[in-house]
């Protein structure tokens, strides 16, 4: 019986009314397991940033529901108990005007449960994060830095970060990758990051979820997903161009190359048997199955001259 | 020295040493920082709490923390409105007030004419500030950084709400006490107990002019204690108003235009009602003015039990803003 | 420290390349029997990968014999008769057969002949026993 640090079931979130409403959040259903490092992947406006501020309380679904640590953020009570238990890096790193000293100082006093000073130095020293400039002289990326030096002391069950690599050199996010590894996940603690940097989610999460335009395209542990999809290509005579597992298919002069989703040895044995012949099989990179999918849901298939 | 520009030396000036004295902090730390010449940075060892009082005890670690942030903020408040305040309500002490309808009045009656009459004056002022007072309020609960970030620590909304608010009807009444406080104290200091003394010289028989007469009487009727309560009370009732008009207004789908609605909603209304209590004067209006306890013109006090009116209107305004702003989101 | 080098984007599963590289260590000698190994956590940590990886590839490779995991805490490549002897030559073969049948099939479909398929086969164990060679004999100096 898994438990789930989010849960959304056919979330909706609409703003504005009539002809003009916008649909930020369209039946989305998500669901991240306890103890897991969770990616949410999707393009600029697909409803990643609606949906953790409705998981956060901040917004309220239209319709549908969701579920943070078993709780319902919205109404009060609820809302607080599951507060007590949740670090949040939110997108706007604003900060609300504090040097890093203060905001650390601050924050530590919200959380006196779970809060870890010693923590918060390992922090402050892998990060080279200034303690003491003034907000106004922070750069983007150190003012990232504060908010998450603020999340991962507060060492709370669950994670959630909202780009959390804005502005940060290389240097910053290979030591961000290896705190959240070493000090975030210990005792069944979930980390739930979204981001656009592919590369590194694709390094530590092990559940991804790819969402579009408000709704989840796929979902799942990332080594199964992995192991679905496939590119394959093959030279053969009649070679189907539609089926329910091909994602897209390329014409060549010699050759088809197949981006396949789902059981990617059986459809090439189906192809041999006929007659074609397999030239290569590749793995996709998870950069590639995104592009893939998300190129699929505008419409836009690839038929090379 | 024309009065005017006495008081507008009074505002700029503090202003203007603030800046010098900021200026002369960053270069002393400048200094400072290049003497030392990249010291080792303190690592992040946070002090022990304090101790917390008697009151505060009774609270949440997160709870005492928030409150402790809005204390510190209405402390800071309190300073720059008690000044300002003060600024308004000794207009009436200068000079060019005093002599401004000529010299012919005694000066005890001209002084403490002119000192009340620039208090109630000094009501739009402080009015013009509670609605400051209420946009700052509300907009820490309702938008930006400041509302994001509280409303993702572990505190309810309501705890939320009443902290801010209380705590800014405090630095309000702890301000204005304090402005009115000082100003009669200038007003003893400079020129005496002036209201013991306003029939001194009269003589039976003398020929005052209508407006003296005028002026005499609604000084003799005026009832100090009750004009500084209504500033009280007015100030508790616009700030409550502006609380709940701004709340409502963040409930729009964009925030901007919904507040922007609601202040140009309550300044009409506010204008409405001063137009009708102090130019039109009529009889509702009269009642209005009576029921609510705004004392806002010299003469015959409304009387002490009508206090409790505006103080519960007001607590009702604040609750309904409060239930409000659960729904409102960020 | 391992030297192992993970690409999270190559296509191949983390958890086998860790497994696959865990494994060319102790057959290229970098790795001895015996030799402790890094905590889950903190091999982790030094990759940068997600410590259920970690845990799974070390979950199949002591399935397999290949390191083991002492009650106190502390896990260890296997012994030298554990490694050598554990398996019966059945089993081995068993293993092997489904990586040599791949081998056959990427060989034939990129057309290469069977002589030079086996004289790619061979190459690659001298070259793994000369690496071997090599890491005795510095360590040999080294003691």
């Amino acid at each position: 019986m898994t438990n789930y640090a989010i849960r959304t079931e056919n979330l909706v979130k609409t703003y504005g009314f009539g002809r003009k409403a916008i649909r930020a959040v369209d039946g989305l259903s998500l669901n991240v397991p306890e103890g897991s490092i969770y990616g949410l992947l999707g393009r600029n406006s697909a409803g990643k940033t609606t949906t953790i501020r409705m998981a956060m309380g901040l917004a309220r679904p239209s319709s549908g529901s969701i579920e943070v640590l078993g709780l319902d953020p919205w109404p009060d009570p609820s809302r607080v108990a599951m507060l007590r238990q949740v670090a949040f890096v939110p997108e706007d790193k604003a900060n609300i005007g504090l040097g890093a000293r203060k905001l650390l100082e601050l924050n530590r006093s919200f959380y006196p449960d779970t809060w870890s000073d010693a923590l918060a130095r390992k922090v402050v020293d892998r990060l080279e994060l200034p303690l003491d400039t003034p907000f106004i002289k922070l750069s983007l990326g150190n003012k990232t830095k504060a908010s998450l030096a603020c999340a991962i002391a507060q060492r709370s069950r669950l994670l959630i970060l909202d780009e959390p690599t804005t502005g940060l050199d290389p240097v910053a996010l290979d030591a961000l990758l290896r705190l959240l590894v070493e000090d975030c996940t210990a005792d069944g603690r979930t980390i739930f990051l979204s981001s656009h940097q592919l590369a590194e989610i694709e390094q530590i999460a092990d559940y991804i979820g790819i969402m579009d335009r408000g709704k989840i395209l796929l979902e799942g542990p990332l080594d199964d997903i992995r192991a679905s999809f496939r590119r394959v290509t093959v030279s053969g005579e009649n070679l189907p161009s539609r089926g329910a597992n091909i994602l897209s298919a390329r014409r060549d002069a010699h050759a088809t190359q197949y981006v396949l989703r789902d059981a990617p040895d059986s459809f090439s044995a189906d192809l041999a048997a006929n007659g074609a012949t397999i030239l290569d099989s590749a793995p996709l990179s998870l950069n590639e199955i995104f592009l893939a999918l998300c190129r699929k849901e505008e419409g836009v298939t690839e038929e090379a001259a | 020295m024309n009065g005017n520009t006495i008081i507008v030396i009074e505002l700029v000036a503090p202003l203007a040493i603030l800046i010098v004295w900021g200026r002369l902090k960053i270069a002393r730390a400048r200094r400072k920082a290049a003497d030392v010449d990249c010291a080792p940075v303190q690592p992040f060892e946070p002090k022990l709490e304090p101790a917390s009082g008697f009151v505060l005890s009774s609270f949440s670690v997160p709870q005492c923390t928030y409150l402790r942030q809005q204390i510190a903020l209405g402390r800071a408040f309190y300073y720059i409105v008690a000044y300002l305040l003060v600024v308004v309500f000794t207009s009436g002490l200068l000079p060019t007030s005093v002599d401004r309808y000529g010299p012919e009045q005694p000066l005890a009656q001209r002084v403490w004419y002119s000192y009340l009459e620039h208090i109630t004056l000094g009501e739009l002022a402080l009015d013009a500030m509670m609605v400051m007072a209420a946009m700052i309020a509300v907009y820490a609960l309702t938008t930006g950084a400041q509302a994001s970030f509280n409303r993702t620590r572990p505190l309810t909304l309501r705890f939320l709400f009443w902290a801010r608010i209380l705590s800014a009807i405090a630095t309000i009444l702890a301000s204005l006490a304090t402005a009115l406080a000082v100003s009669f104290v200038l007003l003893l200091l400079f020129y005496g107990p002036v209201w013991l003394h306003l029939l001194d010289t009269f003589q039976p028989g003398t020929v005052l002019s209508h407006r003296q007469e005028m002026h005499l009487i609604q000084s003799l009727q005026t009832s100090v204690p009750r004009l500084f309560l209504s500033l009280a009370t007015m100030a508790l009732l616009v700030f409550s108003a502006g609380v709940l008009l701004l709340t409502l207004g963040s409930w729009f789908p964009n925030k901007s235009t919904g507040r922007g609605m609601a202040v140009i909603f309550g300044l009409a209304g506010g204008i409405a009602v001063v137009h009708l209590v102090h130019v039109v004067r009529g009889p509702l209006a009269l009642l209005l003015s009576r029921v609510f306890f705004l004392y806002m013109d010299l003469g015959p006090p409304p009387r002490y039990g009508y206090v409790l009116v505006p103080v519960l209107t007001s607590a009702v305004l604040l609750f309904i803003a409060q239930r409000l702003i659960r729904r409102v989101e960020l | 420290m391992l030297p192992l080098r993970i690409s999270a984007s190559s296509g191949v599963p983390v958890y086998l390349q860790l497994e696959q590289q865990i494994k060319q260590a102790i057959a290229s000698g970098l790795l001895h029997p015996g030799d402790a190994l890094p905590s889950t956590r903190r091999a982790a940590a030094e990759l940068r990968i997600n410590p259920n990886t970690v845990a799974r590839a070390f979950q199949n490779l002591e399935r397999e014999g290949v390191i083991r995991t002492v009650p106190g805490g502390g896990t260890f490549v296997a012994s030298e008769a554990a490694l050598t002897s554990g398996l019966l030559k059945a089993e081995k073969l068993r293993r092997l057969r489904p990586l040599a049948q791949q081998f056959a099939v990427e060989a034939a479909q990129l057309r290469l002949s069977a002589e030079d398929t086996h004289k790619l086969l061979d190459a690659a164990l001298e070259d793994l026993a000369r690496k071997s060679r090599v890491n005795k004999r510095s360590s040999e100096e080294s003691q």
